[in-house]
């Protein structure tokens, strides 16, 4: 289980990054879900012990990040938003310099447990091949190996489907879906499919705060019913989207009752959550 | 009118960026501090009469120092985008890569020339000060200003510019730059102090000047002009390495396996996977660490280079030593002379190359989420720096004994490894914990070479102001450069001692010292 309590950041030139972020997450995936700039990356760091927050207090079971960040650091895969390589280093080389900074250091252990990693992340062939050299899908494959050297009971990924192609990103859902059953697996996204493919619950977080925390059911749940379609932007309500469908301009608006008469009621997306949550209109 | 337009843009670049600042600040000093104090006076500008001569000299002299100044901006402009990952964006533009590259280069070269205006700015300021030595306020007429800034610094600086435009677009780092540096200093060290040819050819004009100085214009005519037309030339041979590198990292990418192929999720069986934080697991990381930053130096071009160039260097001033039958202790005090400035730039360039590697391959923030101990990332670069001095020591220490066993002399070996390998090692380890330690406390890689270049600048300070004991100065002691078993100074040990329990209390607070972060 982890606890998060109170966590809040702010810079040394007074950017307040995070605040007063409270979370409790037991086994599954959860999905971080945030616009641009609403301090997901910076949550992650915090939690993967790379900085320490301004004020608050974590927990993963009876570890304190805080105070002993090592031990967490022995049961943590961490996969930032952007890495490189270092030159010339093929990928089984690369995961077992790491997987010894992991503390595996048992030579038929370690060489067992990356053989397991590359086939999972179906890198199996191009082993031998220069990481640098890896196509973006590849090397985010690669990044998520590398994560999940040691079997972690924490694993946080952060932005990891960014600028991949649709069978790419179904092969990471594969790939986290397989893990998710042992550990607590945080994944920041502002992919809305990701969260819908892949998380048992989520949070939505702007702006430095956490604005929601459920199961992606829990975030429709109260949009239930009052989902409009309209091709009428001036009609009552609130404004959750407007996106073109064969070039006609269509909107999605939250009513409790039909906005225009040519209106038509939807079942609400997860979509239509999170931008009510965003927009302040969330119902509860 | 594009091509200005981007070297106004990177000379707002440069200009905002700290280097400029402090460049300009120290070069400042240096020249008003020098017209103050004849102890701040450098060998090179001593007793060389006054009023137009010393002006002249002083901003022939300045042009040396500006070289690693010209190096570090030019090489900054050149390597930026891609660092930075602009390069694809850039690229993408309907910019022309020649004009790209000019304007890079126009705002380097722009940052170079208006650092350097310091230098004729420190002269005229220093004539101001109640204190100045009579030498430096003798009067001096505008016209000697314009000849030794347009005639000598500018063309220098152009030249310098221009050949580290071409290594570094050859060699896409800073790397290319740093080994142009030590290359034209060399040449300048290979320089005659008179004759026709060395007035040609020698590119900085020191010898040229001479013969103005003697009313004969023409050398110095003939030598800039040569190296403006060399300076051109390694202008175009940059454009010509541009265009043939390719246009982004997409082309340098193999084809990425057939995405067809299925999702191989292999569900193994959950078995727990052994993860120690033992000695020995201690150990092993230590070991992988070290052995990874150790291959990563030695396949690195400038150590290779800078190695091949000081061992050049030494066999050349070794074999008419040799051939004089000269004592194995004369050779060994020449090679050491000889193979004095590599290590200080080894040392320099790769204490910070090696405490920034992760985070220049931008893969520190998965080494610094796993459990290994900060200690032992530390501890496993000061191993490496060992290696790399090692490595320094033996090569250019076996040269002893193969130029003997060439000549018919017995190799010694044994004196070679006591008298040179060993005692050189341990003095280069000083400097190179130094080095490191000033990295450690640094904000990023260029700052801690700062921090190394301020040190060695104070040392050169306290040489000319007569506080030469060794006892004000870091790693020395007396009779150094040569060590004790060479001069049989008895009294060198204590200092020795006393230095390298300096350096294990600098390696202790590095490794003790709380951060911030993780490890950065």
């Amino acid at each position: 289980m982890l606890i998060v309590e109170d966590l809040a950041l702010t810079y040394a030139d007074g950017t307040e990054a995070l605040r007063g972020i409270d979370l409790r997450l037991g086994q599954g995936i959860f999905g971080l879900l945030g616009p641009n700039g609403a301090g997901k990356s910076s949550l992650m760091q915090l939690l993967a012990t790379l900085q320490r927050p301004s004020r608050g207090s974590m927990r993963f079971d009876d570890i304190d990040l805080l105070a002993e960040p090592k031990r967490l650091r022995q049961q943590l895969g961490y996969l930032p938003q952007e890495f490189g390589v270092y030159p010339n280093a093929s990928a089984i080389d690369l995961l077992d310099h790491l997987a010894v900074l992991k503390g595996v250091t048992a030579r038929t252990e370690r060489s067992t447990e990356i053989e397991r990693l590359l086939t999972l992340v179906n890198l199996w062939d191009v082993r031998s091949r220069a990481v640098a050299t890896f196509s973006g899908g590849m090397r985010q494959r690669f990044g998520v190996a590398q994560a999940l050297i040691g079997r972690p009971r924490l694993i946080i990924v952060d932005e990891p489907t960014a600028g991949l192609d649709p069978e790419e990103r179904n092969r990471l859902y594969d790939v986290l879906a397989e893990v998710a059953g042992e550990a607590v697996v945080i994944v920041s996204t502002h992919i809305i499919e990701d969260v819908a493919s892949l998380c048992d619950r989520l949070g939505v977080l702007a702006d430095g705060r956490l604005l929601f925390t459920g199961t992606p059911d829990e975030l429709t749940a109260p949009l239930k019913d009052r989902v409009w379609i309209s091709d009428q932007k001036k009609a009552t309500g609130r404004l959750l989207s407007s996106r073109l469908v064969g070039r006609r301009r269509q909107f999605r608006i939250m009513s409790d009752t039909a906005p225009d008469p040519g209106s038509t009621r939807v079942e609400p997306t997860l979509e239509d959550g999170y931008l009510a949550v965003l927009k302040g209109a969330y119902p509860c | 009118m594009l091509i200005i337009r981007l070297a106004a843009g990177e000379l707002r670049q440069q200009l905002r960026g700290p280097v400029i600042r402090i460049v300009a600040f120290v070069s400042l000093l240096m020249v008003i501090g020098a017209a103050a104090l004849d102890a701040l006076r450098i060998e090179a500008v001593s007793n060389l009469g006054s009023g137009p001569e010393l002006v002249i000299r002083v901003h022939l002299v300045w042009t040396l120092f500006y070289l690693f100044t010209a190096a570090a901006f030019v090489g900054e402009a050149v390597t930026r985008d891609v660092q930075t990952g602009f390069a694809p964006l850039a690229r993408a533009t309907p910019v022309s890569r020649p004009a790209y590259l000019l304007g890079r280069f126009g705002g380097a070269t722009a940052a170079v020339l208006l650092c350097y205006l310091t230098v004729p700015i420190g002269l005229l300021a220093a004539r101001l000060l109640p204190a100045a030595n009579l030498d430096w306020v003798a009067p001096v007429l505008p016209s000697t200003y314009a000849l030794a800034l347009l005639a000598l610094a500018f063309p220098n600086l152009l030249l310098a510019s221009a050949l580290f435009l071409a290594l570094a677009t050859a060699t896409r780092s800073m790397n290319g730059c740093l080994i142009g540096a030590v290359a034209l200093l060399s040449l300048y060290g290979l320089r005659s102090d008179q004759g026709d040819v060395a007035s040609l050819f020698e590119p900085f004009g020191f010898v040229a000047v001479q013969a103005l100085q003697a009313g004969d214009a023409r050398p110095l005519i003939a030598n800039r002009a040569l190296w403006l037309a060399v300076a051109l030339l390694l202008l175009l041979v940059a454009l010509w390495l541009d265009g043939r590198t390719p246009h982004g990292d997409a082309e340098r990418k193999a084809a990425s396996p057939s995405t067809s192929a299925s999702v191989r999720v292999r569900t193994s069986a959950v078995t727990h996977v052994h993860q120690s934080d033992g000695v020995g697991a201690v150990l092993l990381q230590l070991l992988t660490r070290t052995r990874h930053h150790v291959s990563e130096t030695m396949a690195a071009t400038p150590f290779r280079v800078l190695l091949l160039l000081g061992l050049a260097s030494c066999l050349a001033n070794l074999w008419p030593a040799i051939g004089a039958q000269a004592p194995i202790t004369d050779l060994l005090a020449t090679m050491i002379r000889s193979f004095a400035l590599v290590p200080v730039v080894v040392v320099l360039f790769f204490a910070g190359e090696l405490h920034w590697s992760d985070r220049t391959h931008r893969i520190d923030r998965i080494v610094d989420a796993t459990p290994v101990a900060r200690a032992v990332l530390l501890m496993a670069e000061v191993l490496t720096l060992a290696a790399i001095m090692l490595v320094l020591a033996l090569v250019t220490g076996l040269a002893v004994p193969a130029l003997l066993l060439a000549a018919g002399r017995a190799p010694e070996f044994g004196t070679v490894l006591t008298a040179y390998v060993l005692p050189k090692i341990y003095d280069w380890l000083l400097l190179a914990m130094l080095a490191w330690f000033l990295q450690t406390l640094s904000p990023s890689k260029f700052a801690g070479w700062g921090y190394l270049v301020l040190f060695l600048i104070g040392t050169l300070a306290l040489d000319q102001s007569g506080m030469t004991n060794p006892a004000f100065h870091y790693s020395r002691y007396p009779g150094a450069p040569l060590p004790p078993s060479l001069t049989g100074q008895a009294g060198a040990a204590p200092y020795r001692a006393v230095w390298g329990a300096i350096a294990v209390l600098m390696l202790m607070l590095a490794l003790t010292r709380r951060t911030k972060y993780r490890k950065r």
